[in-house]
């Protein structure tokens, strides 16, 4: 009787693919690299489609970063208010999983040399991706550490040319309830609003994030592109922007419309400024137990304090 | 054939049975253990093993169903997580439940008044689990939420109108929830029906508790006080009934 003994490199006919396989999958990895290839030419990432998971190159890291440890993917993208989607902050993250970002265009209108409508590759492409760990505060009471990826704003509105003029830049939201069915009732008043002082907006803290741990922003996190103030309040981080208008009056902002005894339009991190319902001198940092003293400025008073000189910050809340 | 053992000990029929006031008091004899002996000549005499099961096992039946709450609340603690914040999610889990169980509270006496169907003496029980679970809420607070940060917490109740009324929600439950026994009760005689009329009270604050302290979509809050609202309304209604009918009692007398 012959024994047949395999020798570790000899292939078993088990796993051999058989002919037609392995032709038809040829002929679908050539069909869908000809499909990417085409669409490189519209992406900015260079890929097929910029969803999220998707890595992001040529990322730098900044001076501007913070050394605390970040918070996990799991609950930056588990764990916050994007009212577009469901007031409830795990709502996100299940709402906005069909949200399509591409194509994506953004409308910069207003006191601007060239008003014009980019598509968000050619609004994005000049400039190289940061990485930028910031600390994030929100109106709450709670904060994490997120690893933002994004694109100075300074640098965005320098290209951009505002006239003498422009005193504010306004951002908006997305308005279209079918794709975000958070919109479909009146909980506030769409679009969501946001604004900056134009010595805010060019200060190199402020970013366009387009992207999360080194990855492109999932949508719950307001992808495609979304305002980064670390020194303010979560929700001046206005989300899914689609239109940047440069203005000469303050705009109104949607929280501040909403509740204006409780919502400022500044809305900076201030632990002596005590806010109607949540005390402000202290936040629990998520994944921890107790709560942290909550600083001045959300860490960065260093940085920022000086634009808000000789202001009564409990005035301009 | 059907053969009735009689307990020879009267048990108030399960109140599902007849009208308000219609007094059919059932005894067990009608409502017994029933030994079948065949499978067709029961189903007549099924309601009333039904009754006699209720009677005598609605009240734990009742415990165990007001334990499930937080049941899964602890299974979800154990097994699936609470997710990022889970001291904000047992905060808003046991005071979701205390507002349902205060409401269910509230609705026997309605729930009376329009079916017939009394459940009072489910009432006592709903009243206790919902000082359960507030005090849940309340523990939450204090403990893991302040961590016995006694000035951060009078800070909390002081400026913010959610918690002061909140705050005031749960005192005032404490000498309700004290007073339950069947010795204060006696001991009370009156007064404790004037005591415990603070359950309204305690309601109109608890549900404002819940709408101050959420921030732009009012659905839900709302939807507790339109069902205090009924529930108050019933109540009022019926008092105003009752009014009306004694007085028509009296003309006629007189």
């Amino acid at each position: 009787m012959l024994i047949h003994v395999r020798k570790t490199s000899e292939v078993q006919s088990s796993e051999i693919t058989d002919r037609r396989v392995y032709e038809a999958r040829r002929k679908f990895l050539q069909t869908a690299a000809g499909a990417a290839l085409g669409a490189a030419g519209i992406s900015w990432l260079g890929m097929s489609d910029a969803h999220a998971g998707t890595k992001l190159n040529n990322v730098v890291k900044s001076r501007y970063s913070t050394n605390d440890p970040p918070n996990t993917l799991q609950d930056i993208t588990s764990y916050n208010n994007f009212y577009e989607f469901g007031v409830d902050k795990e709502d996100p993250a299940q709402m906005a999983k069909d949200f399509v970002t591409t194509p994506w265009s953004i409308a910069v209108e207003g006191e601007v040399a060239k008003p014009a409508v980019y598509q968000l590759e050619d609004f994005i492409k000049p400039h190289a991706l940061e990485e930028r760990i910031y600390r994030l505060r929100c109106v709450e009471a709670w904060s994490m550490v997120i690893p933002w990826v994004g694109i100075p704003l300074a640098d965005i509105i320098k290209r951009l040319q505002p006239t003498s003029k422009a005193k504010y830049v306004e951002f908006v939201t997305l308005h279209d309830p079918a794709r975000m069915p958070g919109q479909k009732r009146s909980v506030l008043p769409w679009p969501y609003r946001e604004g900056l002082r134009m010595d805010e907006a060019m200060h190199p803290l402020a970013i366009l994030a387009v992207g999360l741990y080194g990855e492109v922003l999932p949508n719950q996190n307001g992808a495609p592109i979304r305002l980064v103030v670390p020194w303010k309040y979560g929700f001046k981080n206005i989300k899914s922007i689609v239109k940047l208008r440069f203005v000469e009056q303050q705009p109104a902002t949607t929280w501040a419309v909403q509740g204006p005894r409780e919502y400022g339009f500044y809305a900076n991190v201030n632990p002596e400024v005590d806010h109607p319902r949540w005390t402000q001198s202290k936040e629990r940092r998520i994944g921890e137990f107790l709560k942290r003293k909550t600083l001045k400025f959300n860490g960065y008073a260093e940085e920022v304090a000086s634009l808000y000189a000789g202001m009564d910050l409990a005035k301009f809340y | 054939m059907l053969k009735t053992v009689c307990l020879h000990t009267p048990i108030p029929a399960f109140p599902l049975a007849g009208g308000r006031g219609s007094g059919h008091r059932t005894t067990a004899c009608h409502a017994t253990f029933q030994f079948c002996e065949g499978t067709t000549h029961y189903s007549s005499e099924m309601n009333m093993v039904i009754k006699f099961n209720a009677a005598r096992y609605g009240k734990p039946v009742l415990f165990v169903l007001c334990l499930l709450p937080l049941a899964w609340l602890t299974y979800k603690a154990l097994f699936l997580g609470l997710g990022a914040n889970p001291i904000e999610k047992i905060s808003r889990y046991t005071g979701d439940w205390t507002l349902r169980l205060l409401l269910i509270t509230l609705a026997v006496t309605p729930l009376r008044i329009v079916s017939g169907w009394s459940g009072v003496k489910y009432r006592r029980m709903l009243g206790l689990f919902t000082f359960f679970y507030v005090c849940l809420h309340f523990c939450n607070w204090l403990v893991i939420d302040q961590f016995f940060d006694v000035d951060s917490m009078l800070k909390d109740v002081i400026k913010h109108p959610y918690v002061t009324v909140g705050f005031a929600a749960f005192v005032l439950l404490i000498p309700l929830a004290v007073t339950s026994t069947n010795a204060m009760i006696k001991r009370l005689g009156k007064n404790w029906k004037r005591l415990h009329q603070a359950v309204y009270a305690v309601a109109v604050l608890g549900v404002l508790h819940y709408l101050w302290l959420v921030k732009a979509d009012n659905r839900e809050p709302l939807i507790y006080i339109v069902i205090l609202i009924a529930l108050l309304a019933v109540r009022v209604w019926d008092q105003a009934r009752r009014k009306v009918a004694l007085r028509n009692t009296r003309a006629v007398t007189v």
